[in-house]
């Protein structure tokens, strides 16, 4: 059973949750954009589409492995948040988590209508260890320094624990096929998703810029 | 299933809980706003893992004009330079329409005409040149200078002509529309009908009748190439079916006899259909006249060289009434036939065709 009990924290160090606002809409333009779209107005939808659809069709690829699918991955996405505008509130998650809620949806539909064992797509788009170059960031998407504290924080996880985390993220993998697809234990796999979340929670926690 | 509500909130984010889980737990974030909090921090924490470690790709040309098609938006609004250039040239016409009548009219000027006084419609007396000015320049003087109320009125029959252009550029353009499409649905047949399948080639399909009968009158090809389209030879394999099935039902005695009674009798007849790519073929006999025991009946071919047929083989053994149909092929003769004959010979002894052997032959 869930229950809110106190948290664990790690080596003594003060247990925090990361600092508010992560990936927040900190201008409030997207937000704006979205109210537009909600009223049905077209060029809000085409800004947004030109603001978010180069980020959205890297994750979708990234998942997917196969552009013409991300494509059609990120057209359903813009479809679904024309349709859902209306519903989408601020105050529960920011305007950018919402639209990668919906497309991480649609790719992992597609990725279990696949068989299983072609579900990693790291082999075809390959996985960047390090941070993709400094100009291809947009501050619309997510502020930089958000971005940058973000990195920073995989930056200091041992390479397992980061593929571990990424399986997770991207491809939605549960413990035990992680486990599968790495040929590593289950036991470790799990440890190394604790020590990766853990790492990266403290660090977001303590360099708040 | 974990009790840290951290680690809770990951899982749930990363899709690791079963169903069963995944209720539970949120049937458990809407009984406590902490747990709910800490599973939208979580799901912030993964867009964020996400951009963080994703390059951005750029899409393709069009993805915002499909997504708006999609929607049934209309497209963004964009400069219609077909448009824009037929209104451009009504104005370059109008234009040059005003500049050439202006001048005709200082043309009746007779500056070329010695003695004569050039009359030049300006008020302005100052404004008239000497008889020493270059009459050619004088004639260049004049649609700046000349009638400026009556390009106004060249203008406005110009603004009054313009919705008949509009009209007839907007039928020109519906009219390139249309045969454009036309032009496409024959380009795209025309792709149906010559592209080259595998395997394929058109069939030979003969009709053969006997020698010395009529041809009906609505069937005055008895070879052609198939082709689906044609209704005649969608006819002719119907009625060598119907044959078929008629003699096929009529297995036992009792509905032969019936097929006997109802059916008139009606001369033989036979359709080859050859594959030459595949070299197969299949002949399909209707109402073949009766053999004696020692005869059979023989397939030929006719070449284009003319030289004597080419024997394909024997017919088996048919003891049906009505219709039946034989495969054959022509092996190693390696020829294209150009017709086909069959003939009634002795048992095992095959004749070169006559007139006295022939059965049926087709073409003819």
């Amino acid at each position: 059973m869930f229950t809110s009990s106190t948290r664990i924290g790690s080596e003594g160090t003060p247990d925090t949750a990361f600092s508010p606002g992560l990936a927040d809409d900190r201008s409030g333009e997207t937000a704006a954009l979205i109210g537009r779209m909600a009223k049905e107005d077209a060029t809000a939808l085409a800004e947004l589409h030109g603001m978010w659809s180069p980020v959205l069709l890297g994750i979708a690829c990234r998942m997917l492995g196969d552009r013409r699918e991300a494509e059609e991955a990120v057209q359903d996405t813009f479809v679904r948040m024309w349709h859902r505008a209306s519903d989408f509130n601020p105050n529960q998650s920011p305007p950018f988590v919402w639209a990668f809620a919906i497309l991480r949806g649609y790719c992992i539909d597609r990725l279990r209508y696949r068989h299983r064992s072609k579900r990693d797509s790291s082999k075809v788009v390959p996985i960047h260890l390090h941070a993709p170059p400094e100009e291809s960031e947009d501050p619309r998407v997510m502020a930089l320094d958000d971005l940058r504290r973000v990195r920073a924080s995989l930056d200091i996880l041992t390479r397992d624990e980061r593929r571990c985390l990424e399986l997770a993220v991207f491809l939605e993998y549960s413990h035990s096929e992680i486990s599968a697809y790495l040929g590593t234990p289950l036991g470790t796999v799990k440890n190394r998703l604790r020590r990766a979340l853990e790492k990266t929670r403290n660090h977001l926690s303590r360099h708040e810029f | 299933m974990n009790s840290d509500p951290h680690e809770s909130a990951a899982w749930r984010t990363f899709g690791m809980l079963d169903s069963d889980e995944s209720a539970s737990y949120d049937e458990a974030m809407r009984q406590n706003p902490e747990m709910k909090r800490e599973f939208h921090e979580m799901e912030r924490l993964a867009a964020a893992i996400a951009v963080a470690s994703t390059t951005p790709v750029t899409p393709r040309a069009g993805q915002l004009e499909r997504l708006h098609l999609r929607l049934g938006l209309d497209p963004l609004k964009r400069p219609n330079w077909l448009g824009i250039s037929g209104w451009a040239a009504a104005l370059a016409m109008g234009l040059f329409l005003i500049f050439k009548q202006a001048p005709d009219k200082s043309d009746t000027v007779s500056v070329t005409q010695p003695g004569v006084e050039p009359i030049v419609l300006v008020d302005d007396a100052a404004a008239i040149p000497s008889q020493e000015e270059n009459p050619i320049e004088i004639y260049q003087k004049q649609p700046a200078e000349v009638g400026d109320t009556e390009p106004a009125a060249i203008v406005e029959r110009v603004i009054e002509a313009l919705p008949y252009v509009k009209l007839e550029t907007k039928r020109l353009i519906q009219e390139i529309e249309v045969l454009r499409e036309k032009l496409e649905t024959f380009q795209n047949q025309d792709r149906m009908r010559f592209e080259p399948t595998e395997g394929m080639a058109w069939p030979i399909v003969v009709r053969m009748l006997p020698p010395g009968s009529s041809v009906p009158a609505d069937d005055v090809t008895d070879s052609l190439t198939l082709n689906p389209d044609e209704p005649t030879i969608t006819a002719m394999l119907g009625d060598a079916l119907a044959s078929a099935n008629s003699a096929f039902s009529g297995a036992t005695t009792e509905s032969a006899a019936v097929y006997d009674i109802a059916i008139p009798k009606v001369d033989p007849s036979a359709i080859p259909i050859y594959d030459s790519a595949r070299d197969s073929g299949t002949l399909v006999v209707s109402n073949l006249p009766p053999k004696t025991v020692n005869e059979s009946y023989n397939l030929w071919v006719t070449t284009e060289d003319g030289l004597s047929p080419v024997h394909v083989g024997r017919l088996p053994e048919n003891n049906k009434p009505g219709a039946e149909s034989f495969d054959f092929n022509l092996g190693s003769t390696k020829i294209v036939p150009k017709g086909f004959l069959l003939t009634r010979d002795k048992q095992g002894k095959p004749q070169i065709p006559s007139e006295r052997n022939t059965v049926l032959v087709g073409p003819r």
